[in-house]
């Protein structure tokens, strides 16, 4: 008896390892790499680089959360990610205490060139309530700098297009660093996005010659940044990126807040769930309208915009798309 | 063996040999002692015990939910004694009470996404140093095996059979449910609170489908362990899986095997 056991474990042992190695033989074909590896670590800040690196010889710009939508806070690192780190010598970074999932793992990578591509620049809040009358809601600033994390930022710069430049800037250097020998080339692509992006906040400042004034309740903490170059206040900032349950105080408190700033447009982020911001409509009377706060989407395409590098225009396409929604809300078209 | 020349493929590698051959040893005992229920009211406690590092305003939360985990399986084990009720009910009240308490604290403000990487866990990302501290639980396990083993084995049969010779029930059982406390919190952060205890209890399930006695029943379940911990980790890189889920996955499979074969066993 013993003996047939033996011979069980042995056979279900060599069997499973067997069948491992047959994964690994399939699924392990190793891609060949040369040239300069980039790695990204969220959508906006890849759309950025691919843009200044368009064109250029032996460079590759990989996203390490491949596209994926919403925002990255809770994101897990795959093996593949991992390896991608292990081959890449540049990893772009937004920065502000977006990475959590990257504090950890980036320390292993010496050899990794890392750039937060948002140093320097002035973070918002991570605010969520913007009254002057304060009532003990966990959100405040102060106390959430007390619990030691960096989240207490609102670090979806990307939507400010400044905060965009900003970053355009560092990741320009970053490369003109990493590879000296195309410098030219990252800072022509770099100064043509300049240009388009310029031309956008004239489009925004134009609209915020309308919309200025107005007060509204958004539902994705990107969105501060959005409203503020509109000149558009945001009273209450529900962060529906986190995958927390409202507390019934807090939805009482933004439906008063809404009553109280007679907010009648919400807007809401494409990739969270519509119900929450649905429910606040039904109790307010307001209407919702939904953003896109580039978090996520396809692979960009160069199609339409002729010299413009494909990654930043679809983050204009984006934006511009938004400002329409927004001029929409408030029946200016 | 491409996988080995990341250097976090060789820790997580280096974790998973200490951490399986552990879990399988300490699942024989939790599968024998009817306690599976409590090493899984155990990891959700681990909520709480991070939300009281939060609250206490401490960088690192390794502390207190140690600690934690020691206070709440020591009074889960006296409650256990003094009442009547039955022990899953207990322990159930234990465990929900221990969940929610970490979820109303941790998801405050909205910032429970910050902590949900200990729902899943992350064996990708341990360090050489928490490599030591798992050597050290591997080293207090083995220790406590070998001074304390047959004492709980008889405790685990008969109690009252284990008082007549003098052996102090309490005291054994509260060690071992210690033991069992800073196991499971040394490798909640690798393994995740969701799949912890099916590494408990898999591979000793496993292992009994097959065993004749005590040294059969501890021998299969290291190896059951062992084996799906590596094969399974393996696995994970080549398909880029998550790596603890992918475990789990290898060692129900060795279950069901197991499971199968058991009446050719049977004679």
């Amino acid at each position: 008896m013993k003996k047939k056991k033996a011979v069980f474990m042995t056979a279900l042992l060599l069997a499973a390892t067997g069948l491992t190695a047959l994964i690994a033989a399939v699924a392990g074909r190793k891609e060949e790499r040369s040239g300069l590896l980039c790695a990204t670590s969220f959508y906006p800040v890849y759309l950025l680089a691919e843009s200044v690196a368009e064109g250029a010889a032996n460079v590759e710009v990989v996203n390490l959360t491949e596209n994926h939508g919403g925002c990255i806070h809770d994101y897990t690192l795959t093996t593949q990610d991992m390896r991608l780190l292990s081959d890449a010598e540049l990893l772009l970074l937004n920065g502000g205490g977006m990475e959590l999932f990257l504090s950890k793992a980036a320390e292993d990578y010496k050899n990794l060139l890392i750039v937060d591509t948002s140093e320097g620049y002035n973070f918002l809040e991570g605010t969520v309530h913007v009254h002057e009358k304060e009532d003990g809601n966990g959100a405040h600033p102060e106390e959430a700098a007390q619990d030691g994390h960096s989240h207490a930022l609102n670090a979806h710069l990307w939507l400010d297009i400044d905060g965009y430049l900003f970053q355009l800037s560092r990741i320009e250097e970053a490369f003109v660093a990493a590879d000296p020998v195309q410098a030219e080339l990252y800072r022509r692509n770099a100064g043509v996005c300049r240009q388009e992006l310029a031309a956008l906040k004239e489009e925004y400042a134009e609209g915020k010659r309308l919309l200025s004034g107005r007060e509204t309740v958004v539902f994705h903490e990107g969105f501060v940044y959005l409203f503020r170059m509109l000149g558009i206040g945001t009273v209450h900032c529900l962060a529906m990126d986190s995958d927390t349950q409202i507390s019934a105080g807090e939805a009482a408190e933004i439906v008063e807040e809404c009553r109280r700033h007679r907010v009648t447009r919400l807007f809401a982020e494409a990739d969270y769930e519509k119900t929450v911001s649905d429910t606040f409509a039904a109790e307010t009377g307001a209407a919702v309208f939904v953003l896109d706060a580039v978090t996520g989407g396809k692979e960009p395409e160069a199609v339409s915009e002729g010299t413009l590098p494909a990654g930043l225009a679809r983050y204009c396409a984006v934006m511009r798309r938004n400002l329409e929604t927004i001029k929409q809300a408030y029946d200016l078209q | 063996m491409e996988f080995l020349q990341y250097g976090f493929m060789k820790n997580a590698l280096a974790a998973i040999c200490i951490i399986t051959p552990l879990f399988g040893m300490l699942g024989t005992m939790i599968v024998n002692n009817r306690m599976a229920f409590f090493s899984d009211a155990l990891g959700h406690s681990a909520l709480t015990g991070m939300a009281l590092g939060v609250l206490l305003g401490l960088t690192g939360t390794d502390l207190p939910m140690l600690l934690f985990a020691l206070a709440f399986a020591l009074l889960l084990s006296h409650v256990k004694r003094k009442t009547s009720a039955s022990t899953d009910t207990i322990i159930s009240v234990f465990s929900s009470l221990g969940t929610a308490v970490g979820l109303v604290i941790l998801s405050r403000g909205g910032n429970f996404s910050k902590y949900s990487a200990l729902l899943v866990g992350d064996i990708l990302s341990i360090t050489r140093a928490e490599i030591f501290y798992l050597l050290g639980a591997f080293a207090a396990t083995v220790f406590f095996w070998l001074i304390c083993f047959n004492k709980l084995h008889v405790c685990s049969v008969n109690q009252s059979l284990a008082k007549s010779k003098g052996i102090p029930v309490r005291l054994i059982e509260d060690m071992f449910a210690v033991l069992i406390a800073v196991i499971v919190m040394l490798s909640i952060k690798w393994v995740g609170i969701l799949i912890i205890n099916a590494l408990l209890i898999l591979p000793a399930a496993g292992a009994a489908n097959l065993s004749a006695n005590m040294r059969e029943y501890h021998l299969f379940s290291v190896i059951i362990s062992t084996a799906s911990g590596v094969l399974g980790l393996v696995l994970s890189y080549y398909l880029n899986a998550a790596a603890g889920p992918t475990i789990v996955i290898v060692a129900a499979v060795f279950f069901a095997a197991t499971f199968f074969a058991r009446p050719f066993f049977r004679s």
